[in-house]
């Protein structure tokens, strides 16, 4: 007989089947609705780090000479004759600068359109081998310093396995990792430099990666990003030739012939650029102390403001302040001929010779990056963007 | 009808399989988030590379290393800038030339079955470059040789290497059918050698050499003409009285003035020699009589185990040539000797002449040339290599010198070479 058929167990099975299939498909609607919109929240942001770091890369921006009146920019590019503009960097630099940094302004929004908003971080790299060797017979040691940074290395075959041994040492703080092994890979970090020792089993590689200018809304010297903080974060990052720094003028082979003749290398300091960048005279001579070069700036009598063999590296103008030359550096227009000079006197034999370069670097950077402002070098462009 | 056994009844089987969907759905949905994104940021960061490989002028020094032969150094080039270029954990394989002709591969760190790392990487890219003017080593040249007495047909068995095929002839009509391609209609010469000519040329052979040097425009994929070395009296015993050119046509007009063009020489119309003058003896003849190799970074010259070549120059003429200034921009002088009568004059021993213009036009068929390469000693070679005056020492650099000239000037040359970048993640 089926009388009573709703109450038997066979339908409260039936229900129970049902109740949980239906509350588990909404489970699922659930787990598929979040997990569709984490997965668009974070391709988007990816996207937007990808899309930023290519048009920075592929693209001068809007206008394309917008670096010139950065007030008329539209949309943000980087892009120069060979890798990034420098100017174009150094722009930019100052316009996240945390005394200028001002949403309300249209070329701060132009900038913050590419990124999504705020939370934004560049950061520019040089990364290059430092050596690489046979595993073979391995015994090495390097002992230099790059980017202010302390650097030992050490490169031991022993027999089956390799030892590297990095250490790096900056103003008393030391950062030292030693690995055993095969095949495996080591990062030793002490900013702005990285080291990075790999293994392969036939050979061993040691690169550096150098963090050259870091730049986000409101940096300032020593501050941080805050990208730290966010659970959510997406970086891209683009290999390019980069040079670091803009020579405005140079002379090669100052030498000493019958006497030390004073030689006039003129340049020119565009309007705004002494906010910009600090500038540098960068001496290369032929032999470590030799010959003697005495440089003036914007004068050419009197005790000499610069002195070489003491450096040969001397700041004319650094974080936006005169050097400790006599006479200031002018940008006052002079309808676009150069605006400041250097004298310059070169005492030894005629076989020593100087190059004498006038270097552009943007503000605040590193001053190593002055010396090697006439190279290419590899590099790269970070960037990363947060929620 | 009893309903015992609902449970295994085939509702519930249903039911157990919709579930069983439903929970396979659930933990199927990670990867169907992001497709395909990995990719992009492998294509571009290959691209990245070859862009600022190019930029930082590695490509350009990886070419010159293959034309030099410099294999090993160009490898190591490309592979210590890629690894600091690329990230880590990214497998790459960088190719310059075909897949049937590779001039250079290059690994992250070896070789060992690269196709199935690659074919198996989850993501993967390539990025492709075509770079132009490379030297390709010829294997196959086809070389015609003007030889008209013993020791020029005799240096000339010695240049010839295993592989390549030869014409030989002293005289002027077949010489100058072999240029039209007029005797064997399969041969054709990649260049032309003419170590010492002592042959007075008529116009016409000039005319049709100069024709076989000079400019091209060839439909249809085939090229003709190629370059030249020459030697010993070649320029000298064909030179024409500069003055009765003056009241006719103007000699640099003239097949004789194209003629010294082609090999970077001046036709100097207001001189008796046109831009040449023939020296021999003590006192006029180089000084230690050995040429030595100025410039070891061509072609022709790097690499060699030597840097001076000996040379009889008591016994054999040499000439000093006067360089066209116009051509200037495209000579180099790979050997010089120092003259002992004169310290401020150095006489170029080996002058080497790019091409001029070597325009391709592949979308439309055509290949534009103008002035091919041409290579020129300024001594007896041949003569001087026959005579057994330094033991045969001198007779293996000459030829050596001659060899890599004739490989230079051929035509066989400047190809377009692709490069490759293979890229994927190593244990995708």
């Amino acid at each position: 007989m089926s009388r009573g058929q709703v109450l038997t167990l066979d339908m409260f099975l039936a229900l129970s089947l049902t109740a949980l299939l239906l509350s588990y498909s909404g489970l699922v609607m659930g787990m598929v609705h979040t997990r569709a919109r984490e997965e668009v929240s974070r391709y988007s942001l990816e996207r937007v780090a990808s899309d930023a770091a290519e048009a920075l890369v592929r693209t001068g921006g809007i206008p394309e000479n917008w670096e010139s009146l950065p007030s008329s920019l539209k949309v943000l590019g980087l892009s120069g004759d060979s890798g990034l503009s420098v100017k174009k960097l150094a722009v930019l630099r100052d316009l996240c600068r945390s005394e200028n940094w001002d949403p309300s302004r249209e070329e701060v929004q132009a900038v913050m359109r590419l990124f999504g908003g705020q939370n934004f971080e560049l950061r520019i790299l040089t990364r290059n081998l430092l050596v690489r060797k046979d595993v073979k017979g391995l015994s090495y040691t390097l002992q230099t310093t790059l980017w202010g940074v302390g650097v030992y290395v050490r490169l031991e075959n022993l027999g089956p396995v390799v030892r590297a041994t990095v250490r790096l040492e900056r103003g008393g703080t030391v950062k030292s990792e030693t690995e055993v092994g095969g095949t495996f890979s080591m990062v030793v970090s002490l900013p702005p430099l990285t080291v990075e020792v790999v293994a392969d089993g036939k050979t061993v590689g040691v690169w550096y990666e150098a963090v050259i200018w870091d730049i986000w809304p409101g940096w300032n010297l020593g501050g941080s990003s805050g990208w730290e903080n966010s659970p959510e974060v997406a970086v891209a990052r683009r290999s390019l030739p980069l040079t670091s720094g803009e020579i405005r003028n140079m002379v090669e082979n100052r030498r000493h012939y019958a006497r030390p003749d004073p030689y006039t290398l003129p340049f020119l300091v565009k309007p705004g650029e002494l906010g910009l960048f600090d500038w540098y005279v960068v001496l290369s001579p032929s032999s470590p102390n030799k010959p003697t070069t005495d440089v003036w700036v914007n004068r050419s009598g009197g005790n000499p403001d610069f002195h070489f063999p003491w450096d040969n590296l001397f700041p004319m103008w650094y974080h936006g302040q005169k050097g400790s030359q006599q006479q200031p550096l002018t940008e006052e227009d002079n309808g676009g001929n150069p605006n400041n000079y250097l004298t310059l006197k070169v005492t030894g034999s005629k076989w020593e010779y100087v190059d004498v370069l006038v270097v552009a670097v943007p503000r605040c950077s590193s001053p190593e990056l002055a010396y090697q402002a006439d190279l290419l070098l590899p590099g790269a462009l970070e960037v990363r963007v947060w929620r | 009808m009893r309903e015992r056994g609902f449970v295994f009844s085939l509702d519930a089987c249903l039911a157990v399989l919709v579930m069983m969907i439903a929970v396979a759905g659930v933990a199927r949905l990670e990867p169907w988030g992001r497709p395909g994104y990995g990719y992009l940021k492998l294509e571009r960061g290959a691209w990245d590379a070859l862009n600022a490989l190019d930029g930082m002028g590695v490509t350009r020094y990886v070419i010159d290393c293959l034309n030099n032969k410099q294999t090993a150094e160009a490898g190591r080039a490309a592979r210590e800038n890629l690894i600091t270029l690329l990230p880590p954990g990214v497998g790459f394989r960088y190719t310059v030339g075909t897949e049937d002709n590779l001039l250079l591969e290059v690994y992250r760190d070896n070789s060992e079955n690269w196709r199935g790392r690659w074919e198996n990487a989850g993501e993967r890219a390539l990025a492709l470059h075509l770079t132009c003017e490379f030297i390709r080593t010829v294997e196959n040249l086809d070389v015609l040789v003007w030889a008209d007495d013993d020791q020029d047909r005799w240096f000339a068995s010695q240049v010839i290497k295993p592989g390549w095929t030869y014409r030989m002839t002293d005289e002027e009509n077949t010489f100058v059918a072999y240029l039209e391609n007029r005797v064997e209609p399969n041969w054709y010469p990649d260049v032309v050698f003419l170590p010492d000519v002592s042959v007075y040329w008529s116009d016409n052979t000039l005319s049709t050499l100069n024709n076989y040097l000079m400019w091209k425009i060839v439909t249809g994929g085939r090229e003709v003409g190629g370059g030249a070395v020459a030697g010993g009296d070649t320029l000298w015993s064909n030179r024409r009285d500069p003055w009765t050119r003056l009241w006719g046509i103007p000699i640099w007009l003239s097949p004789y003035g194209q003629f010294l063009l082609m090999f970077g020489i001046s036709p100097n119309p207001f001189s008796s020699d046109p831009g040449i003058v023939r020296l021999m003896g003590s006192g006029y003849g180089p000084y230690g009589e050995r040429m030595e190799l100025v410039d070891l970074t061509h072609y022709v010259t790097t690499g060699l185990p030597f840097t001076e070549v000996p040379y009889q120059g008591d016994t054999y003429y040499q000439y000093v040539y006067e360089t066209s200034p116009i051509l200037r921009p495209w000579l180099r002088t790979l050997g010089r000797w120092e003259n002992c009568e004169n310290e401020n004059i150095t006489w170029p021993g080996l002058l080497v002449r790019e091409a001029a213009v070597n325009l391709g036009l592949p979308w439309f068929g055509i290949t534009l040339r103008f002035m091919e390469r041409t290579a020129l000693f300024n001594v007896r070679m041949a003569q001087s290599s026959y005579d057994s005056g330094f033991d045969g020492v001198e007779r293996e650099e000459w030829v050596t010198l001659a060899q890599r000239c004739l490989e230079w000037a051929s035509r066989q040359k400047a190809e377009l070479q692709p490069i490759a970048l293979y890229v994927w993640r190593e244990g995708g």
